[in-house]
């Protein structure tokens, strides 16, 4: 069973002239990982907050089992890790462990505590925990708020410009660390180096339509071979990578 | 922030003030404030208690000399401007006449004289408290107090999210000004009437992007879960020494 599954998707915003998302069809499977590209404006980012009820929508959405309704909305977002492109914008408590901890909330202190440090110290921001959020830097925010989304273990995670801002170093640290993350991701960039180093598949979107993918071996030929075809179609110089029609 | 020169930041010192129970900070600031508020400054007694506890409030706050000298220099831009008002504060024995305005009398001086100091001993206590309590501290320390679960939230998320508006009000004046805005008067101006365009829209949208995310984690007004230890003997012995101090004003004003 697929872990996200999502049927004839439309999201029209007020007052535009075309559908923001227009019958998106597209299902990732446990521990997959799928990256979402395409130009600016594309609908990428309007998709995943689609994908929690975040934009009014019609069609389908179904994670982990539970279809998304009003009525099932925080159900559905219980089993959700979200990343937001500002990872400022989602630390909502003014020390780092405080922000941690709040995702454990129904969970005993105590646990949630040794719970809480061992994320941090699994993304290697374990002597952040007192620290205000403002005080941190681009690439240790992402850290924390990653560790607020991963804490609760859900089975999704969608990761909204993962290595926006970040510099080379923090790119590949991140790329690192979220290959050995342990659950179902969808991630929207257009970073085309760190999709193909974390994904196995990516749909290319384009006005608000799936319109390809390309499928990523995990050789560093193969990533390299995807990375090339995915550039030549961005820059409007190459055929749509596994077009769908 | 750090280093950046503000000259009023949360949490900011570690002196003993910031070792005792939030709560007790609270309590002991707020006692010394009242107790300045109730002596009267201008007399030699109470002029000397003031000076006194605001030199004892920022030692305990391990405050630099140069924030204190910082503090003190804006509570004199702020409250000095209270002497103007002297020629129209009648009463009491006339001291001088300054032409046009009228004379200047002793209360008018004394009422004058009242205002900047109990506004600087205001300033100063209220940096102090800030300094010393992070928002964190802050929202459990208000927790413990009867204050309405609302109210407590709203402190926690303001204390969350002014750095971050400062940072982006910083950001927004710097760049109007490198882009040759803020040369000149009319510069200043036009910096000065553009920051809040350029600012409502952006703070909106972070508003809006906020939202989103309180929303998608099921945010619902919920307070840090850290619970405070209980107060300890230096606590409860900080806070008699604020009541002590607080009789002592009472004292001071009687005689």
């Amino acid at each position: 069973m697929s872990v996200l599954e999502v049927e004839n998707l439309l999201v029209r915003y007020p007052g535009a002239d075309r559908p923001a998302l227009d019958g998106v069809q597209l299902d990732v499977a446990p521990n997959e990982r799928v990256a979402l590209v395409g130009p600016n404006a594309s609908g990428k980012t309007t998709l995943l907050h689609a994908l929690v009820g975040l934009v009014p929508l019609e069609g389908r959405v179904t994670i982990d089992g539970v279809a998304l309704s009003k009525a099932s909305r925080a159900q559905v977002r219980s089993r959700v890790g979200f990343l937001f492109a500002v990872a400022d914008d989602q630390i909502l408590f003014p020390r780092v462990i405080d922000d941690v901890l709040f995702a454990l909330r129904r969970l005993d202190h105590g646990d949630a505590e040794r719970k809480a440090r061992h994320v941090l110290a699994r993304l290697g921001v374990s002597d952040l925990e007192e620290r205000s959020p403002h005080h941190l830097s681009l690439g240790q925010r992402k850290r924390v708020a990653l560790a607020g989304a991963l804490v609760a273990e859900p089975p999704l995670l969608l990761l909204d410009e993962p290595s926006g801002g970040l510099d080379p170093r923090g790119t590949a640290d991140l790329a690192s660390l979220l290959a050995e993350v342990p659950c179902a991701m969808l991630m929207a960039s257009h970073n085309l180096d760190f999709v193909c180093r974390v994904c196995s598949r990516v749909l290319l979107i384009d006005q608000g339509r799936v319109v390809g993918q390309e499928v990523v071996g995990r050789s560093e030929v193969d990533q390299e071979a995807a990375k090339d075809r995915l550039l030549q179609w961005m820059l409007g110089s190459g055929p749509t990578p596994g077009r769908i029609a | 922030m750090r280093g950046h020169g503000a000259w009023m930041q949360w949490g900011m010192t570690d002196g003993f003030l910031s070792r005792l129970d939030p709560t007790v900070r609270m309590l002991c600031i707020l006692s010394f404030l009242s107790a300045a508020l109730i002596v009267r400054p201008i007399h030699l007694a109470g002029g000397c208690f003031v000076a006194g506890l605001s030199i004892v409030a920022a030692v305990a706050s391990g405050m630099s000399l140069r924030r204190f000298m910082q503090i003190l220099a804006v509570g004199a831009v702020v409250f000095a401007p209270a002497f103007l008002l002297t020629p129209w504060l009648t009463g009491g024995a006339p001291l001088f006449e300054i032409p046009v305005l009228g004379w200047v009398t002793s209360r008018g001086l004394d009422i004058a004289a009242t205002i900047v100091v109990r506004g600087q001993v205001a300033l100063l206590l209220g940096s102090v408290l800030a300094a010393s309590l992070d928002a964190t501290d802050l929202a459990l320390g208000l927790k413990r107090l009867p204050i309405p679960h609302i109210v407590v939230v709203m402190v926690l998320q303001v204390g969350r999210w002014v750095a971050v508006l400062l940072a982006e009000t910083r950001g927004i004046s710097q760049a109007i000004a490198l882009r040759g805005a803020g040369r000149g008067l009319s510069g200043g101006w036009l910096v000065l009437a553009n920051v809040p365009l350029v600012w409502v829209p952006r703070v909106t949208a972070r508003a809006r992007r906020v939202a989103s995310a309180m929303e998608v984690r099921g945010y619902g007004g919920e307070l840090p879960r850290a619970s405070l230890a209980r107060p300890g003997l230096v606590d409860a012995s900080s806070v008699a020494v604020a009541l002590l101090v607080l009789a002592g004003a009472i004292v001071i004003r009687m005689r």
